[in-house]
């Protein structure tokens, strides 16, 4: 078990976004977490993150607690996120911003050393033409990419994915799909992933956690929970 | 007359712009303004007339020594007054007005109400293009001044600190999540931004002596020069700091010296009323 979220419970105010949440991801698979808007997913992902503390609780991240430790510890521990509003440093290029990554995960290596793992990574996204470009000229798919090279760059055992598909035509989704398999079977690299098409999800996802009100309804394989009734009404209600 | 303005005011300029530079670096990292600024400016004068004039040293170690010091003193504000204090501006606010008066206080206290003033690096004056003479410790307070200038670009743009820096800048939370340590971050650029300070201050220290409160009209200017140059932009600080010791000086001369501080004040009110985040508003680091 890769990660693992015990009794997270988390309020904001007078709002129980999680109560009780149970989890865990298996090392080497990728999990989906899907759910009604306003379940509790991305709460989960801020707290899993590091960006938020939740209520009660703990997280445990191979083996070792990491509940309620600051976002750039929890990066050098292995876990990496994506956001589905796209955050790239926007005056900075495409390399500078896979580097300020890749220098934090490697502080003493000089920076020469760093540079041809960083343009690796773009050419791995499929930028490598746009290493000297700002990234604030880049569409939107491209900044996408960017964001996923940038997370690669802090070489991560679990990469967050916050709704990477959002905004991208069909092929693009296919595309995308294909790249989020691709890390886990040549890195290795363990995906969480919230997402909304549930199309990608079949395809690609081993395993799916279903929140819904602050709690988990379900996890199982895709197949059983799109035919599970408790989904179904979570979704589309009585 | 004409020329000699534009010389001094050159000179004010990029003393002013280094003051800001530290400013600038500080409220684009942390959103901290650190009203002790001038106070710092004056401490290194004070240190660096302690080191050469007192205890003998050659100037230019007295100079580097005092840097380091007030970029050591600035590590130690930062841990122990602003640290505390993130996520409410207001105290860090505070805490730092607090700082300033302690600090003139303290300067009154060892050193007296006097004006101080380090040893000149050279003596004489050289001839400018058969225009006017003009005093060496002002062409080498010039040189120097934009020298440290270039180095802060330098850093910024082309080093690891730099990109880290910029990152930060932007966007802190994303920084944080790619492994950015931000409060070993913020210590840091707390202690460059008194460190800027402190090489305005020995720089211009030679020229213009020290004394308690000779930090305040410094600090203000500091300030305007950052509104002016549009908040957390380096190139503003650069402009608006040229901009407005030639405005001063030009000011002085042509209409008259008592009004000099009024005509920063004329040209930030003009400025802002065309462009209310200042001519780089936009611009980040």
């Amino acid at each position: 078990m890769l990660l693992e979220g015990r009794k997270i419970s988390k309020r904001f105010g007078g709002v129980q976004a999680l109560s009780e949440v149970d989890f865990h991801v298996e090392a080497g698979s990728i999990t989906a977490l899907i759910g009604p808007n306003g379940a509790g997913k991305t709460t989960l992902f801020n707290i899993v993150a590091g960006a938020i503390k939740p209520s009660s609780g703990q997280t445990v991240f191979e083996g070792r607690e990491i509940t309620g430790l600051p976002a750039d510890e929890i990066c050098r521990r292995g876990i990496a996120r994506t956001f589905q509003i796209v955050r790239p440093f926007a005056t900075m290029t495409c390399l500078e911003n896979v580097l300020v990554a890749a220098v934090n995960r490697h502080p003493r290596r000089p920076r020469a050393a760093l540079e041809p793992g960083a343009r690796d990574l773009l050419a791995q996204v499929g930028l490598a033409d746009l290493a000297g470009q700002e990234a604030r000229h880049l569409n939107v798919v491209q900044k996408k990419l960017l964001e996923l090279a940038r997370a690669l760059a802090t070489e991560p055992r679990l990469l967050l994915l916050d709704e990477v598909l959002g905004g991208l035509n069909t092929q693009e989704i296919l595309q995308a799909v294909e790249q989020i398999r691709r890390l886990r079977d040549r890195a290795g690299i363990t995906i969480l992933w919230i997402e909304h098409v549930m199309g990608a999800i079949m395809q690609a996802a081993d395993r799916v956690i279903v929140l819904d009100q602050g709690r988990v309804l379900t996890a199982a394989p895709p197949r059983e929970v799109v035919s599970d009734p408790r989904v179904i009404r979570a979704y589309l209600g009585e | 007359m004409l020329a000699i303005s534009v010389m001094n005011g050159l000179v004010m300029g990029v003393i002013y712009a280094l003051a800001a530079l530290g400013v600038s670096l500080v409220v684009g990292i942390m959103n901290v303004i650190n009203f002790a600024h001038g106070e710092l400016y004056i401490l290194a004068g004070y240190f660096s007339f302690l080191f050469a004039s007192v205890l003998g040293l050659p100037v230019a170690p007295a100079m580097a020594l005092a840097v380091a010091l007030v970029f050591l003193f600035g590590l130690l504000i930062e841990r122990l007054l602003i640290r505390p204090t993130y996520g409410n501006d207001m105290y860090s606010l505070i805490l730092t007005f607090i700082l300033s008066i302690v600090l003139q206080n303290a300067f009154l206290l060892i050193f007296g109400p006097y004006p101080n003033k380090p040893p000149l690096w050279v003596r004489g004056a050289s001839d400018i293009f058969g225009l006017f003479s003009y005093g060496n410790q002002r062409l080498a307070a010039l040189l120097s001044g934009a020298v440290l200038i270039a180095a802060v670009f330098l850093l910024i743009q082309k080093t690891w600190f730099g990109r880290i820096v910029r990152a930060t800048s932007q966007d802190r939370g994303m920084a944080e999540w790619n492994g950015v340590n931000t409060t070993r971050l913020n210590m840091l650029s707390f202690g460059l931004g008194c460190a800027l300070a402190a090489a305005a201050g020995v720089i211009l220290s030679p020229v213009f002596p020290v004394t308690p409160t000779a930090g305040v009209p410094i600090a203000l200017t500091a300030f305007v020069v950052v509104v002016l140059g549009g908040m957390g932009s380096l190139w503003g600080c650069v402009v608006g700091g040229l901009l407005l010791g030639l405005v001063e000086n030009l000011g002085a001369a042509f209409v008259s010296s008592g009004y000099k501080n009024v005509f920063g004040f004329i040209i930030l009110i003009l400025v802002l009323l065309i462009r209310p985040a200042g001519l780089f508003g936009r611009a980040k680091l």
